[in-house]
C-alpha cells in the first residue's frame, strides 16, 4: 500500500488551508524552555521512580509533572548539568567550521565557554561538558547504524552493546552529529536574517543527506527561510523607485 | 492544579544509553511538542508531556527495538496525551481557542502564530483519533506504516482515518474561511496577504 500524496503537495490545498498546514510545520517551543526541558532530560541519573512515569498508574501525570517538579529533577543532578544542557541546545556545531559559510558562523564560534542560560552560579563544571559533547557523538553513530541497518532490512540485533555500535559507527560516512552540525549554519544564517544563505546552506544538507534523520527540521527551516526570503523581494520590490 | 510530589528515586543508566536518547532528543523534540500541540495541548502542557514521554522511554530503553525509537517515542508520546489530565487541557484549549477573535487581533498576532490558532481551531472540528493521523501524517510527514505502528492500529485503519481527517479539515477549514470573509478577520487577512503574494 502506497501512501496517497501529502495535501500540501498536492496542489488541491486553497491558500489558505496551505497556510494553516504549513504554519504547523514552523511552530517550535520556546528555546528556552526547550533547553531547560533538555536538561530535564539530560538528568537521566535522577529519573522518577518507574511508578511515577507510568502514566496509566497516574492519569493527572501530566498535570503534576509542573516545571516544578521538572526543577527539582534538574536540581537533582546540579545546576551545572542544566547550563551545560542549555548551552547543548543552542551551541554551535562542534564540526560547524567546514560548513559555515560566510559572517553568521564567527561570533558564535568564537565563544563556545559561554552559556546562552547564565542566570544563577556557575557550577557547570568541565567534566559535565565534555560528557555532553562528546556522549551524543557516540550515540548519534550507533543511530544512524540501526537505522541504515533497518532500512536494509538485515536482522534487528537486539540489545546492542554500545561498544560496539560505536566501533562500527567510526566507519560510517554520515551521522546524527553531522546532520546537526550541517543544519546549524542555517539556523544561525535564519537567525541573522539571511535566508539566502540559509537556503544554500540547506541545499547542501539536502544534497549531503538525501534521507536524513533531521530532514523534517530542514524542511521546516526551508519554508522558514523561503517565507523570509520572499519577504524580503516583496520588500525590495516595493522600496525601488519608480 | 495538583501537582504530583515525585520522589526522586535514582535509576542511573548508563552514558551509552543517555547519549543515544540525548540525540533522540535533540532531533525529534520539537515534532513530538507540536504534534502534542495540535492534539490540543497549550505549549506549556506539550512541553511537559513531551519530556514526560522521553522520560518514560528512557526508563523503558530495554525494550525498545532498535531502529524503532523514534516510533517508540511518537507511540508513547500519544500515550502520555491520552492519559493526561482532560480536564488541564480542556482548560488549555478554552484559554488558547475558545474565542480567537480573528477581527479585533489578526493585526497584533504574528501571522504565523494566528494561522497555528486558525488551525487548532480548526482541527478541534475533528475526532482525537483523527487529529493524530491527519497530523503526523499532513504536517509531520510520518508514513501511513510508521503511523501504524506508532498508533498500534491497522494499516487499513490509519488510510481510513486519513481519509475522514482529510474531509474534515478541509470542511472546517472552508466554514472558518468563510467565516473570515464575513468580516474584517484574521482569516481575511492571511488569504488577502497570500494573494498579494
Amino acid at each position: 500500500m502506497t501512501d496517497p500524496i501529502r495535501l500540501v503537495a498536492s496542489g488541491d490545498l486553497s491558500p489558505f488551508e496551505y497556510e494553516l498546514l504549513e504554519s504547523a510545520r514552523l511552530e517550535q517551543p520556546d528555546a528556552r524552555l526547550a533547553a531547560v526541558l533538555l536538561a530535564g532530560t539530560g538528568a537521566l541519573g535522577a529519573l522518577p521512580a518507574p511508578e511515577l512515569l507510568e502514566p496509566s498508574l497516574h492519569p493527572s501525570a501530566g498535570v503534576g509533572w509542573s516545571r516544578l517538579g521538572l526543577l527539582r529533577i534538574v536540581a537533582g543532578v546540579g545546576l551545572g548539568g542544566a547550563l551545560t544542557a542549555g548551552w547543548l541546545a543552542t551551541r554551535p556545531a562542534p564540526r560547524g567550521e567546514e560548513l559555515c559559510v560566510g559572517r553568521e558562523c564567527a561570533p558564535e564560534q568564537a565563544s563556545p565557554a559561554s552559556p546562552p542560560v547564565s542566570s544563577g552560579p556557575s557550577a557547570a563544571p568541565a567534566e559535565a561538558a565534555s560528557s555532553f559533547s562528546v556522549a551524543p557523538v557516540a550515540a548519534a553513530e550507533s543511530l544512524v547504524e540501526e537505522r541504515a541497518a533497518l532500512e536494509s532490512r538485515k536482522p534487528a540485533i537486539l540489545k546492542r552493546s554500545a561498544t560496539e555500535g560505536t566501533s562500527k559507527a567510526a566507519a560510517m560516512p554520515s551521522s546524527l552529529t553531522e546532520e546537526i552540525a550541517a543544519l546549524e549554519p542555517a539556523r544561525v544564517a535564519l537567525r541573522s536574517g539571511d535566508a539566502s544563505l540559509a537556503l544554500r546552506v540547506l541545499a547542501r544538507y539536502h544534497a549531503r543527506f538525501p534521507s536524513g534523520v533531521l530532514r523534517p527540521e530542514a524542511e521546516a527551516l526551508s519554508a522558514q527561510a523561503r517565507e523570509k526570503a520572499s519577504g524580503a523581494m516583496i520588500r525590495d520590490s516595493s522600496e525601488k523607485p519608480r | 492544579m495538583v501537582a504530583l510530589e515525585p520522589a526522586l528515586a535514582v535509576k542511573p543508566v548508563d552514558a551509552a544509553t543517555r547519549a543515544h536518547w540525548e540525540a533522540l532528543y535533540i532531533a525529534h523534540h520539537q515534532v513530538v511538542w507540536r504534534t502534542l500541540r495540535r492534539i490540543g495541548f497549550s505549549p506549556d502542557a506539550a512541553a511537559e508531556a513531551t519530556q514526560q514521554a522521553f522520560l518514560i522511554c528512557v526508563q523503558r530503553y530495554e525494550d525498545v527495538r532498535p531502529g524503532s525509537e523514534r516510533a517508540f517515542l511518537f507511540s508513547t508520546a500519544i500515550r502520555v496525551a491520552k492519559t493526561v489530565a482532560r480536564k488541564h487541557r480542556r482548560i488549555s484549549l478554552e484559554e488558547d481557542l475558545e474565542h480567537p477573535d480573528l477581527g479585533v487581533s489578526a493585526e497584533a498576532l504574528d501571522r504565523r502564530e494566528l494561522a497555528v490558532k486558525i488551525l487548532d481551531r480548526v482541527l478541534r472540528q475533528l475526532d482525537e483519533d483523527l487529529i493524530a493521523v491527519f497530523t503526523l501524517f499532513e504536517i509531520e510527514g510520518f508514513s501511513s506504516p510508521e503511523i501504524a505502528e506508532i498508533l498500534d492500529i491497522p494499516l487499513g485503519t490509519v488510510a481510513s482515518r486519513l481519509r475522514r481527517a482529510r474531509e474534515g479539515f478541509r470542511k472546517a477549514a472552508r466554514a472558518v474561511e468563510l467565516e473570515g470573509r464575513g468580516k474584517t478577520s484574521g482569516t481575511m487577512h492571511l488569504q488577502v496577504a497570500r494573494n498579494e503574494t
